[in-house]
């Protein structure tokens, strides 16, 4: 399970962190802002992926399964969003991003152990 | 059959059982919720004093806050149903987890709309992306989700498994959002009645507030037994006993 998430992740995550640099410089960002905001998606965006394929496994074969997905997953994204962006934020003002940091870390460290058993279970019920 | 015995708490999970338990129970709740209410209200708006800071507009508290407490109840309620019937299977837990689901949106949409009237005079917006309003906001939508998902799935039984996984995922939401006026200090006020400390407000307010909170209890488990009882009789409707109640089907 882990592995197929590390995989999507690779596909959509891994190229986010690689491209904002680019996006960066385009907005003029500081480069101090830049390494924030790759740090900051290289630790975010797996959580993505992992909350992702929980939702993923259980709109499985579902009569419009797309809306529903984003409906259930969405939500869960916006606290990741929140302190990601909030992290780029405290940069730039000049503030500690330490506490951001923090939180996207226990975020990761949560999905990482209990998303892979959520999807697995979700693909369980799907399948029976 | 005596009530101190498990026999008796294991049959209530018996629809059959349940049904005429949640039949006769309906109208002494409903009877409740409409007492509780006037004297709720009548102590709200009129035993009440005037804040001194607010004037009147903190009224809506008396509507804010059981609102905000039962969005929260109903959903580990309905979670703990739901975590039941996952390891049980029994088919009368799902049922309740469903029939809550509706009404903990409706109470936690509640809160959301007096909070926003409320943060319009005192904060001077409607919305802000405080961190109490955002967890609440995001329980709001786990209770769609939760709804939309087992709307989605037509065979019963997934529909139960896939919708109990959803609730037990968004779990994790509910002490965020209890605790986020203290991890987090921006523009929502902190607690005013915790368990460990008297409550910071007049006795007649916190009189209020209690009452409001045991009308909408009661509300809630009325509404919760009359969509069960719609439930048990459509997924029971094959069975002798409630053709006994209905008639046969046509």
């Amino acid at each position: 399970m882990l592995s197929k998430i590390l995989s999507h992740w690779f596909l959509t995550g891994l190229p986010l962190v690689l491209i904002s640099p680019i996006l960066g410089f385009q907005l003029g960002l500081e480069t101090e802002s830049i390494i924030i905001l790759m740090m900051t998606l290289l630790i975010g965006t797996p959580v993505l992926s992992l909350i992702g394929a929980v939702g993923a496994g259980l709109t499985l074969g579902v009569r419009g399964g797309g809306v529903l997905l984003s409906l259930l997953v969405l939500p869960l994204y916006i606290p990741v969003l929140i302190f990601g962006s909030g992290a780029v934020d405290a940069a730039r003002s000049g503030l500690g991003v330490e506490a951001h940091f923090s939180l996207l870390g226990a975020f990761l460290v949560g999905a990482l152990l209990l998303a892979p058993l959520g999807a697995a279970a979700a693909l369980r019920i799907s399948l029976d | 059959m005596s009530i101190f015995t498990k026999a008796f708490w294991l049959q209530l999970s018996s629809p059959k059982v349940f049904y005429p338990i949640a039949d006769k129970s309906i109208p002494w709740l409903l009877t409740a919720t409409v007492l509780l209410l006037l004297v709720g209200l009548y102590y709200a708006f009129i035993v009440a004093p005037v804040d001194y800071q607010q004037g009147n507009s903190y009224r809506i508290m008396f509507i804010h806050v059981p609102a905000a407490w039962m969005g929260m109840w109903i959903y580990v309620v309905m979670c703990i149903y739901a975590i039941i019937g996952l390891i049980w299977n029994t088919r009368l837990s799902n049922m309740m987890a469903a029939a809550l689901a509706p009404t903990g949106a409706l109470f936690t949409f509640l809160a959301l709309w007096t909070g926003a009237l409320w943060g319009k005079p005192t904060w001077g917006a409607y919305w802000v992306w405080d961190a109490r309003l955002t967890s609440f906001l995001i329980l709001l939508f786990l209770y769609f989700g939760f709804m939309s998902l087992r709307a989605a799935i037509d065979d019963p039984r997934r529909a139960a498994r896939a919708s109990a996984l959803l609730a037990m995922v968004g779990i994790v939401n509910i002490p965020i959002i209890y605790f986020s006026v203290k991890w987090w200090n921006t523009l929502h006020q902190g607690a005013s009645i915790t368990l460990d400390k008297a409550p910071t407000m007049a006795a007649s307010m916190f009189t209020a507030m209690m009452i409001m909170a045991a009308a909408f209890l009661t509300y809630t488990f009325a509404v919760a037994f009359m969509r069960i009882r719609n439930e048990i009789l459509e997924k029971e409707k094959n069975s002798a006993w409630v053709n006994e109640i209905v008639g046969p089907e046509k």
